[in-house]
């Protein structure tokens, strides 16, 4: 210990820190989705937003030198595409599926259009909050410098669940993905509450992008999201849409991802790709343990297109 | 009175089929206790009960659709057990569904074909549609699409697709429910031709007139129990209903001073057109609702009373403000919220998924409608205290039967998620109530409550207009009544003067002009 040496801890402890860092985009995408899908309709299209958000956040850091003014353009950004989404599924007969398929490549393409000049400037980066300050050993201080915008979506979690329950707003959304037909018949526009869930899930999933580029790992270059965006949103199923199982879904993901580096770290090598597809096994792991042919999926918005 | 039929009366010395004892058990529930039931050739047996009272549990046991608990079913003596509803449509059982379960976009003939197990060619199986449609006089066009249909025509579906198989024993759930009095005699006679042709019939129903004229023997049920088999013709219709209540079913009665005084809903020349391809276009709507007063609306179902309830509620919006008038205001242009905070109130057709989010709770459900008019919403938060408090105030007033306080909508009865739908809209004092068929697939005891509920309404000053299928229903409780046919209104007149014949030449889409003037010739 006296060396700085901690030896095998290296390993949960960087996968601990991990599992803070690779998690918070899943963890905004997630809620951003939850809120879209509990209102009945699905926004496949946050691959894009999170990728356009981590462009636009990048590109306002870098003109303003204020990574908060990118944060915030992140999130306007994810908004408008996500009113994009509501606005063309608003039309009679237009699969929400297929616009989320069409937007997510639609804004892919368009943050790399738009961020060829950002690849080489360098933007400010978000601060971080060291919580490692009483510990000498550099592995276990790189761990604990954790970001605001963790701890802002940590905390958005539970008030999420809580406001699902107990505001206008939430019964709101939940009836619209419950039953339409109802939500109408009681005089409420069901499009008028999507558009502003898939907005908010928008925002959310766009401040998701803001980490990508500003924080972790903290540039714009084309091979930012590896489908984070889609992996996210099929978190959100596994997590039956309640915000609180995303956040522990989101955690349990980022320390999976985390798993691959961290043996590298100790001198592990050989199954290098096997463990950076560690967050794979243990969904198919999980969905296979956790599958009952008694049960349909429980927790399920009725008006979700899935699952009608 | 028990198993008074004379056995003289039967042809053959065994009955046709016996259930022996048949019982069916969910958990602890029993939905079937003991029930001993002789099917006899050439008979129309009535199966009589309110919801819930085991009839459809019974059926379906008979037709293979679940399996019995305990007991035994003996097919011409000998015991039966049924794999499935083919293997009973195969010993010459055969149904006819009061929901059809029929393709909308595929001919009459294409539909037959799915429900048969033959393997004639299609075009065999067309040849023999049509020729038992002629002789059994139920007129089908093999070739027309289904959505083109009426609800009549729909049912000969069924009953002649049922028929091409020949049957020995045929079971019709609630037939007359969708037709006129004119399409129900048709069916009346055909029912008497295939009885003397020596088939069994078990005829379920509620229209105890009717039972009494059609059948010869009537099974009663109650909570699961056979309460008699007696006959119908020895019965009066009271004595009938006492034995599927359990007791005297309240006397519905409208309050004596009820006063007509302003127009609170006006429609004037309202034309819809309607949004879906199969839908009704409303054509030149006119009428005056006062207020202390009850129109009723009758017809045959898929004549745009759907589409009528939308223009009113404000689910669909009129193009001229002024064809909907409520309380002296324009509303056409209105939402449906505006129209409430009006003091309108709308109970529509459907109770789940239309009236109630089935999977969320009544305290929520009462907030989704109530909020615009009540303190259940402070600041964005539900006040959750005055939400349970109004599913109260409704349960206690209404007598509504549940489980928990507050449970999911979806798990209410039909009965009691239909008494806190009208209650939490009555319980508001609307000026106008628009209701439609406010006491569909609800058992006696709750229609009672809610028929009483609309006469109080209305003798405190509001305007009721309720769509109804059941005449009956509407002669007990409105004041004048008017039919809806392709989207047409006619001209309200007085109850006292609406007899069935009237209506039912109406709902079949004469005129009674029409109808003098053939009278006139006649003469």
């Amino acid at each position: 210990m006296a060396d700085g040496s901690i030896g095998l801890w290296t390993v949960p402890l960087a996968v601990f820190g991990g599992a803070i860092r690779v998690s918070t985009p899943f963890l905004f995408v997630s809620l951003g989705e939850c809120i879209t899908e509990r209102s009945g309709r699905i926004n496949l299209g946050l691959e894009g937003t999170l990728i356009m958000g981590a462009m636009s956040a990048y590109g306002i850091s870098y003109l303003s030198g204020s990574p908060w003014l990118g944060v915030l353009a992140a999130g306007i950004t994810g908004a408008l595409l996500g009113a994009l989404h509501a606005g063309i599924c608003s039309l009679p007969r237009v699969n929400d599926i297929a616009v989320g398929i069409a937007l997510m490549l639609f804004g892919t393409g368009l943050a790399f259009y738009l961020g060829k000049p950002l690849i080489e400037p360098t933007a400010a980066r978000l601060p971080a909050i060291d919580f490692g300050w009483w510990s000498d050993i550099p592995q276990v201080r790189a761990a604990l410098r954790i970001n605001v915008l963790f701890l802002i979506g940590v905390a958005i979690a539970p008030i999420l669940f809580w406001a699902f329950r107990t505001t206008r707003w939430g019964l709101l959304i939940r009836t619209a993905g419950e039953s339409s037909d109802a939500a109408r018949a009681m005089g409420y526009s069901v499009l008028w509450i999507r558009l502003r869930a898939t907005m908010v899930g928008g925002f959310l999933a766009g401040i998701g992008g803001s980490f990508l580029s500003l924080f972790y790992p903290g540039s714009w270059n084309e091979g930012l999201s590896s489908g984070q965006g889609i992996t996210a949103v099929a978190l959100v199923i596994f997590a039956r849409w309640d915000p609180m199982l995303c956040l522990w879904a989101s955690l349990a993901f980022g320390g999976a991802a985390a798993l691959g580096p961290a043996l590298q770290s100790v001198g592990v090598t050989s199954g290098y790709h096997l463990f950076n597809a560690a967050p794979y096994i243990l969904t198919l792991a999980i969905m296979i343990i956790t599958c009952s042919p008694k049960r349909t999926l429980t927790g399920a918005p009725a008006e979700l297109s899935i699952t009608r | 009175m028990l198993d008074s039929t004379p056995a003289a009366l039967h042809t053959g010395a065994m009955p046709l089929l016996q259930t022996v004892g048949l019982t069916k058990r969910y958990g602890t529930f029993l939905a079937n206790e003991a029930i001993d039931i002789d099917i006899w050739p050439q008979q129309i047996h009535a199966l009589l009960g309110e919801n819930g009272a085991g009839k459809s549990t019974l059926v379906k046991i008979i037709y293979g659709l679940i399996q019995p608990s305990e007991g035994e079913m003996r097919w011409q003596g000998e015991k039966m057990v049924l794999s499935g509803p083919s293997e009973a449509r195969s010993r010459g059982i055969g149904m006819v569904f009061q929901h059809f379960s029929l393709f909308d976009n595929l001919t009459v003939a294409e539909n037959v074909a799915l429900g048969l197990d033959g393997k004639e060619s299609f075009k065999d199986m067309s040849a023999r549609l049509e020729e038992v449609s002629r002789v059994y006089g139920l007129p089908l066009d093999p070739r027309r699409e289904v959505w083109q249909l009426s609800v009549g025509e729909r049912q000969r579906i069924e009953i002649v697709r049922a028929l091409m198989q020949n049957p020995k024993f045929l079971i019709l759930d609630e037939p007359t429910a969708v037709l006129t009095p004119q399409e129900a005699d048709q069916l009346f006679t055909v029912l008497d031709r295939l009885k003397a042709e020596g088939r069994a019939i078990l005829y379920i129903s509620h229209k105890l007139e009717e039972v009494k004229r059609l059948c010869d023997t009537a099974t009663i049920l109650r909570g699961g129990k056979k309460i008699s088999t007696c006959n119908p013709k020895a019965e009066t219709a009271a004595s009938l209903a006492r034995m599927m209540v359990g007791g005297e079913i309240r006397q519905v009665k409208a309050a004596a001073n009820r006063q007509t005084t302003v127009p609170r809903l006006v429609v004037n020349d309202l034309s819809l057109a309607p949004d879906d391809p199969h839908g009704v276009r409303l054509q030149h709507i006119s009428f005056e609702l006062k207020g202390g007063e009850i129109l009723g609306i009758a017809g045959v179902a898929g004549n745009g009373q759907d589409e009528l309830f939308a223009a009113l509620s404000g689910e669909r919006l009129a193009q001229d403000p002024g064809t909907i008038v409520i309380d002296g205001q324009a509303a056409g242009h209105l939402s449906i919220t505006q129209r409430r905070k009006l003091g309108a109130a709308f109970v529509p057709e459907e109770r789940l998924g239309h009236g109630t989010a089935p999977r969320m709770r009544l305290s929520e459900n009462a907030l989704l409608t109530g909020h615009a008019a009540s303190g259940m919403v402070r600041r964005g938060f539900i006040n959750t205290a005055a939400t349970l408090k109004t599913v109260d105030r409704t349960t206690e007033t209404f007598d509504v039967r549940k489980a928990k306080r507050d449970p999911e909508a979806a798990s209410l009865s039909g009965g009691n998620l239909q008494k806190f739908i009208v209650g939490r809209e009555i319980l508001r004092n609307p000026a106008v109530l628009v209701v439609s068929q406010p006491t569909w697939g609800v058992d006696a005891g709750a229609a009672a409550v809610i028929r009483q509920a609309l006469l109080d309404l209305a003798a405190s000053g509001a305007a009721v207009l309720v769509t109804s299928q059941d005449l009956d229903e509407l002669a007990e409780i409105t004041d004048r009544i008017a039919v809806m046919f392709h989207g047409h209104l006619s001209e309200p007149m007085a109850t006292s003067e609406a007899s069935r014949e009237k209506l039912g030449l109406l709902m079949g889409g004469s005129t009674l002009e029409q109808k003098e003037a053939a009278h006139a010739v006649g003469a």
